[in-house]
């Protein structure tokens, strides 16, 4: 478990750039990042510390009925702790904009 | 990873180079010699700017110690493409003195690494110090540059220093790009081609830099598998992009180094359209089934590696 609660962002993104840059990044958890970054529903537009460890942002463009949560959860990396769904309203009610706190291993 | 949006000729004027690099796919040399004539290139260039070519990226070699260099970008401007150049960095003040009479769109510096590592696949001790020195000279006059990284199976540690470095020297982009066993690469006892986990592992990384440094976008010339099963293939009859040319004068589709078969001919004699061929098409169809199956792809090396063995087969 990567531990992010005294970081800030910067630091976290640190920690975890250089953690993948000399490999000491499980083979699962680096298959479970790039499956939730390199998918093609919902890109990340985002990435941040919260509370419960790590936060990232995901984007859906379409209408809200056509959103699958479940199918997004399927490609979130570690453990789900909380789900922000924000909704761009009067400028793009069409997107949206997940945000995912969850732990990372 | 292309296959691009834009029309793109890459250029490789001349094989002529001031360095011996440990990796070299297009094997060149301080020995070699001193290239196309621009006014050649430039007739070639000239018919497909008028089929919708419109960005033109000058490699090598070293482009510039090119001996027409000054005419070929003054030609290709004058037929409308966007001029962008790699370059090794080594001549400093060469290099902006280029830039301030040209006005390129696009320069890029080449880095293998921090200075141990990018000096020892550059086998000359201070490249990456002269470098480092162009990209900021050229950021400083306020030219659009940017830092191309080639990336082997070891080294990736180094990645994020680098980028932090080139980020600061006023790099506005940074390309990672994983190294091909061609040419002098084939048979580098110091640098090998980086397998599909690296790969992986690279285009995360790439993702989290990128976030890191808002200044700076930050890419990898790499796709996992499904990525390329979602995109759209190439299909016969539609213009080819990227289209190369070798410095022996002879115009490839979109890879150095694929076999002679597929040559579009030599750009001094009589040049086949641009258009991908049936052949062509089921080249890439071959190499795409196969890529997309795999964890992580580059796609051209494996494009080159198959069109040879489909002709020696
Ligand atoms: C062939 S060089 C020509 C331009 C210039 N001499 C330079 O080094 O930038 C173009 C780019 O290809 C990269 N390169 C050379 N050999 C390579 C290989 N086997 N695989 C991937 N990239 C390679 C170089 O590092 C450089 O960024
Ligand atoms: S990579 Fe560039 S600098 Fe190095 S030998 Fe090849 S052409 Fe020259």
């Amino acid at each position: 478990m990567l531990n992010v609660e005294k970081l800030n962002t910067e630091q976290a993104l640190e920690l975890m750039a250089n953690r993948v840059a000399s490999n000491k990044i499980s083979r699962d958890s680096l298959g479970a990042i790039s499956k939730a970054i390199f998918n093609d529903e919902f890109p990340v537009i985002g990435f941040d510390v919260c509370k419960y460890g790590t936060c990232w942002d995901f984007e859906f463009k379409g209408p809200l009925v056509k959103f699958d949560l479940q199918r997004l959860m399927e490609l979130v990396p570690g453990r789900v702790r909380n789900v922000d769904i924000m909704i761009d309203g009067i400028t793009d009610p069409e997107r949206l904009r997940v945000r995912v706190g969850q732990e990372l291993g | 990873m292309a296959l691009m949006a834009r029309r793109v000729v890459h250029i490789h004027p001349t094989l002529l180079c001031n360095l011996t690099c440990a990796h070299c796919y297009s094997t060149s040399s301080p020995k070699m010699p001193r290239g196309l004539e621009p006014e050649d290139i430039l007739r070639a260039t000239a018919k497909m700017a008028k089929d919708g070519y419109d960005s033109a990226s000058l490699s090598g070699g070293e482009p510039t110690i090119y001996f027409g260099l000054d005419r070929l970008c003054a030609g290709l401007r004058d037929q409308g493409y966007a001029v962008s150049v790699i370059t090794n960095g080594l001549q400093p003040d060469r290099i902006v003195n280029f830039a301030e009479r040209h006005q390129p769109d696009l320069i890029s510096v080449s880095f293998d690494g921090l200075a141990p590592r990018h000096d020892l696949i550059r086998r000359k001790k201070g490249s990456f110090d002269r470098a480092m020195t162009t990209l900021k000279a050229l950021s400083d006059k306020g030219h659009r540059c940017g830092a191309v990284v080639s990336l082997g199976e070891d080294g990736m540690e180094d990645i994020p220093a680098l980028v932090a470095q080139v980020a600061a020297a006023g790099a506005g982009h940074v390309q990672l790009h994983p190294v091909s066993e061609l040419g002098r690469g084939l048979t580098s006892a110091i640098v090998k081609e980086p397998r599909d986990e690296t790969l992986l592992r690279a285009m995360v990384l790439s993702q989290l830099l990128d976030v890191m440094h808002p200044e700076c976008r930050i890419i990898c010339d790499a796709l996992t598998g499904e990525l390329l099963q979602a995109k759209p293939r190439p299909k016969v009859g539609e213009l080819v992009s990227p289209v190369v040319i070798g410095a022996d004068g002879q115009v490839f589709p979109v890879a150095y180094g694929l076999a002679d078969q597929f040559s579009f001919g030599d750009l001094r004699g009589a040049l086949a359209e641009t258009v991908y061929s049936p052949d062509m098409v089921d080249l890439i169809d071959r190499c795409w089934d196969a890529a997309a199956k795999r964890e992580a792809t580059a796609f051209y090396p494996d494009l080159t590696r198959l069109s040879q063995t489909m002709v020696s087969a």
